[in-house]
């Protein structure tokens, strides 16, 4: 290269760059032709030009040539210490770096390396008042020593560069300027775009201004800006506040209504700016703003019908509702009046309304004049209008007529419920016509649907209000808990009074957080899994009971019945459980007692053959012991035990008087204790003694009886036969003592005197004491005194020796009772004669007593013939003078035959007495009283 | 006296026990009684009632040794004529039909005896 070509070259460069520069006004193709130029000039591989951002400390990469793509607009150098392109800027000098490896000075961007670049020159260009711009940047592959005259070149270059880019900075910036302005103006038929003086007179009318506001821009000029606000804002001097804020702040926020020509409102979001010339004098006001009607209609209807709603929730009843909502409607819509009715076939009942200006329709009117025809028109979701009622067709002059002289000039009613009989609605009235808007509309129907909602909750509410004071009545009416559980946490929601009589835990008390827990601690430790099961049942919808056990605070441990159901919701998932909850301690008790009682019971039939029953009252079923069916005279199990088939087995004599007794304690609530005969099949009679109790539930009815019998048969007949033992003994008694008073008067009546009277009373009493003796020694019924017992007897008693005496005859032959008496003493009187005055009175005496037992020959009868005879004795010499009394001989003569049917004979002998005596005696064993 | 509406009362005796038997006979006597038997069964009883002229009372004795009196009872009651009883048992060993027909206990007070004729008569 030499210095002149270059130099030549160079020149050329630069009035290349200058022509360049005045056929464009690009700034971009302008710098890139400058890096363009410059490395050519030098002969480098690369150069490019960076713009500082001040904001973010770096140098952006604005053009250049050799770069890779991604560069130019995007690479940055950070404008740090150790950038030489900061430093070539703070010191509005070049900086030059021949190798880079060499340059310990500087830190070099990463993309430079990527490049290759060894040797760079960093030059800055200044704006006019050197206002740095950016770098000018040469760069080589090789290590490059640049020379003063490469230099040089360069700040030529850049200082060429300064005032071009300024130039063409501003006339871009003008550009953007244009450009926005034209899109503002093309875009303005959406804006007011008004300008107006420095007294906010109307200079310029543009964009969307006439459109919106209606005003033409020769109506406009010259007026007042604040003819576009509304006259309250005017009044409220917010057209003056608006401009003094310009004033202050440079821009003032206009967002509100306006009005329009035709005094119909429009809402501008915008600005009002300020501006001032280059003094900084006011020169007038720039008003812009965008027509948002629109959406402010829509958030205000929002917020309108939020707020209707929130206002509706908090009323509970539905002419309370009703009532704010027509209120409500009424100012919205700009009505004359809002009513909400109710229509029964023809008549129409108004309950609540809103009036501007016009008459109350409360209260009942007739539809007849409207027409069936009509009024069928007011069903479930429809929206009957009309703009004008005078020229509605559908309506007939009479209605019209009505409807009119009700300042109903136009309406929009809207059906809110209808039930098949009664149709209520929602009514909006004007008394001039007007046209119902699709916003109207729309605000109609949503006010309607919030109205319907609301109606709807407060009579759920209602109900459920009703229902729950309900609930709480009963609740505290009834004794028995009434709960209510959530179905999933299983907490208490409601507890009725009686819990805390059952529990002995205070209502507020139990209803406090987590009381799942305390409430199951309460239950007895062995009855809680079955509790708990029987929740989660009722949980998953079964309705069941359960009886269980809980231990109250004050230790006392107490029965309940639960008896629960599950509680759904009106999409039919259990949401709540509820449950009847009643103390049952003393039923249990008395169950349990019961059972008890039972068990002793059946010990008691193992142990004492006891003909048991069990009697449940309620069903009749009747249980019986095996024993009970035998004394029934039923063979075991032979039929189904019941009241009927024990009366049927009680002697028909003494049947009422059973079953009376059974009444009696069954109503006097005493023991039963009973006497009865049961007949048995085979006829025998059967005595039976029964002892019972009945049971009985806590309203003192019957529950069940249970009892025991046994048999008295045996008893009974031991009893029978004692009866009849003491009456015979009675009457022998009886009888004795009479025999013994007629022998002592008859005794007495042959006494010589009172000594002789004793000696042979005593004598004779003796005998029948011997007599009674041997009757009682007898064993049993069927025993008997034998004639040899009671020969031996009454010898042996005389002292009758052996030597003297022979005594012959059967043994064991069997006297009757009642003839044992009399025939002792026959004989007794016969023995003593015969010891005072006959055989057995003298040494030379002998007595023979001998018998036979022989059958008569008449009557089949046994007789039993007795010989007594006594020798020895010497009858001449005492004469034919009877001895003694004759009493003896009186027995045996008279007495003998006539009580016994003896035959006897007595006669006095040469050597004593001989006396025979034959008496019938039975063999029969079976008469007791013989 | 026994007062039976006639001058001279005769007064059946039905007795098994010979010494009860003669005892209530001589004491009957005594009173100025005509004693028709004393007997000691019920056969020997009926045949006197039937045989016998009128009889103006009767003393029984139930219990005539194993056998009870009552047939005699009924004869003399259908025929009007009036008795007592005497007896060893208990009076209210008696049947219901003779409730009514005074009983009166051994040993026999024969004065009372011949009252309760009285009035059994009467």
């Amino acid at each position: 290269m030499g210095d002149h070509s270059d130099r030549n070259d160079r020149q050329r460069a630069l009035a290349d760059f200058g022509d360049f520069v005045l056929d464009h006004d690009d700034l971009d193709e302008i710098l890139t032709e400058g890096c363009r130029l410059v490395a050519a000039t030098l002969g480098a591989d690369l150069a490019k030009i960076m713009e500082i951002e001040r904001g973010s400390n770096t140098a952006i990469v604005r053009a250049g040539v050799g770069w890779h793509d991604g560069v130019i607009g995007r690479a940055r150098v950070d404008l740090n210490d150790r950038s030489s392109e900061a430093y070539a800027i703070e010191e509005f000098e070049p900086v030059i770096t021949n190798d880079i490896s060499d340059e310990s000075r500087f830190v070099f961007p990463r993309f430079l390396r990527d490049h290759g670049v060894v040797a760079l020159v960093n030059v800055p260009i200044l704006l006019p008042g050197r206002k740095p711009f950016g770098i000018l940047q040469v760069d080589a592959r090789h290590p490059r020593s640049f020379d003063r005259a490469d230099i040089e070149f360069l700040k030529t270059y850049a200082m060429v560069l300064g005032p071009v880019i300024d130039r063409l900075k501003t006339v871009a910036e003008l550009r953007a300027t244009d450009k926005r302005l034209r899109l503002v103006v093309d875009n303005a038929r959406a804006y007011v775009l008004i300008v107006s003086d420095a007294d906010d007179k109307i200079t310029d009318w543009l964009g969307g201004s006439e459109q919106i506001l209606g005003w033409t821009a020769a109506e406009a000029v010259g007026q007042g800006a604040d003819m576009i606000f509304t006259e309250d804002d005017r009044a409220n001097g917010v057209p003056e506040r608006e401009l003094a804020n310009a004033r202050e702040c440079g821009h003032s926020a206009d967002i509100r209504w306006h009005l329009r020509k035709d005094g119909s409102k429009v809402f501008l979001d915008g600005q009002t700016i300020a501006l001032r010339d280059a003094s900084d004098t006011l020169k007038g006001y720039y008003k812009i703003g965008q027509d948002q009607t629109e959406r402010k209609r829509n958030e205000d209807q929002q917020a309108f019908l939020l707020e209707l709603s929130d206002s509706l929730r908090s009323l509970s009843t539905v002419e309370e509702i009703a009532l704010e909502a027509a209120q409500r409607l009424g100012p919205v819509l700009n009505v004359h009046r809002v009513i909400y009715g109710a229509i029964n076939d023809s008549e129409m009942n108004v309950s609540a309304e809103y009036t501007a200006g016009v008459r109350s329709l409360l209260g009942r009117h007739h539809l007849t004049s409207l027409g069936a025809e009509f009024l069928g028109r007011y069903k479930a979701g429809n929206l009957v209008t009309s703009n004008d009622v005078a020229a509605e067709a559908g309506i007939n002059a009479a209605g019209k007529e009505s409807l009119l002289n009700r300042q109903v000039a136009a309406f929009a009613d809207l059906v809110i419920f209808d039930d098949g009989s009664i149709v209520n609605f929602l009514g909006v009235q004007s008394a001039s016509p007007r046209t119902w808007s699709s916003l109207d509309q729309f605000i109609i129907r949503e006010v309607g649907e919030r109205l319907r909602v609301a109606i709807d909750r407060a009579r759920a509410e209602g109900g459920r209000r009703e229902s729950e004071a309900r609930l709480r009545q009963f609740g505290e009416a009834s004794s028995d808990v009434i709960w209510i559980r959530d179905a999933d946490t299983l907490q208490w929601e409601y507890l009725s009074p009686a819990f805390e009589t059952v529990y002995g835990i205070a209502v507020e008390k139990a209803l406090t957080a987590d009381n799942i827990d305390t409430w199951r601690e309460m239950i007895v430790e062995s009855d809680r899994e079955r509790v708990i099961d029987h929740l989660d049942r009722v949980r998953a919808g079964d309705e069941r009971s359960v009886d269980f056990r809980i231990r109250r605070p004050d230790g006392e441990i107490r029965w309940l019945r639960d008896a629960s159901f599950p509680i759904r919701s009106s999409d039919g998932r259990v949401q709540r459980i509820g449950g009847i909850r009643r103390d049952v301690t003393q039923s249990k008790l008395a169950e349990e007692r019961l059972v008890q009682s039972e068990e002793r019971l059946s010990s008691a039939v193992e142990v004492g053959k006891l003909g048991l029953w069990d009697w449940d009252v309620r069903t009749g079923a009747i249980h019986w012991s095996d024993e009970h069916f035998r004394m029934e005279g039923y063979e075991v199990g032979e039929i189904t035990p019941s009241y009927d088939a024990w009366v049927s087995r009680i002697h028909p004599d003494d049947r009422s008087a059973a079953e009376e007794a059974i009444r009696r304690s069954m109503e006097g609530r005493e023991e039963f204790a009973h006497e009865f005969r049961t007949v048995h099949p085979d006829g025998s009679v059967h005595w039976l003694s029964g002892r019972g109790k009945f049971f009985y539930d806590d309203a003192r009815r019957p529950l069940r009886m249970v009892g025991a019998m046994v048999e008295t048969t045996e008893r009974r007949a031991w009893e029978e036969r004692q009866k009849v033992l003491v009456a015979e003994l009675q009457h022998r008694t009886r009888n004795l003592i009479a025999v013994v008073r007629s022998v002592a008067e008859t005794t007495a009546r042959s006494s010589i005197d009172l000594a002789d009277f004793r000696v042979r009373y005593r004598d004779r009493l003796d005998a029948l004491a011997r007599v009674q003796g041997l009757l009682s020694r007898l064993k049993d019924d069927v025993d008997r005194v034998t004639f040899d017992d009671l020969i031996h007897m009454e010898l042996s008693a005389v002292g009758a020796s052996s030597e003297r005496t022979t005594v012959e005859g059967p043994a064991g032959v069997r006297l009757r009772s009642s003839t044992v008496q009399m025939l002792a003493m026959a004989i007794h009187e016969l023995a003593t004669n015969a010891v005072k005055y006959g055989a057995l009175g003298r040494p030379s005496g002998r007595l023979s007593v001998t018998w036979s037992l022989d059958p008569d020959e008449d009557d089949g009868r046994r007789w039993l013939h007795i010989n007594w005879a006594e020798s020895g004795v010497d009858m001449s010499a005492a004469g034919s003078v009877p001895r003694g009394t004759g009493q003896g001989r009186e027995l045996i003569e008279k007495a003998l035959p006539y009580q016994l049917g003896a035959r006897t004979a007595y006669s006095l002998g040469a050597g004593g007495i001989h006396c025979t005596i034959s008496i019938p005696v039975s063999n029969r064993l079976e008469d007791p009283h013989d | 006296m026994i007062d039976l509406g006639v001058p001279t009362s005769r007064i059946l005796v039905v007795e098994d026990e010979y010494m009860l038997a003669t005892e209530m006979s001589s004491e009957l006597s005594a009173a100025g009684a005509v004693v028709v038997g004393p007997v000691p069964t019920v056969e020997q009883a009926t045949a006197l009632t039937q045989e016998s002229g009128a009889i103006d009372g009767a003393i029984l004795d139930v219990n005539l040794g194993g056998e009870l009196v009552y047939p005699v009872a009924d004869l003399l009651a259908r025929s009007g004529i009036s008795f007592v009883f005497v007896t060893g048992y208990e009076t209210s060993a008696l049947p219901q039909e003779y409730a009514a027909v005074p009983c009166i206990m051994k040993p026999v007070n024969m004065a009372e005896a011949i009252r309760a004729l009285g009035r059994a008569g009467g």
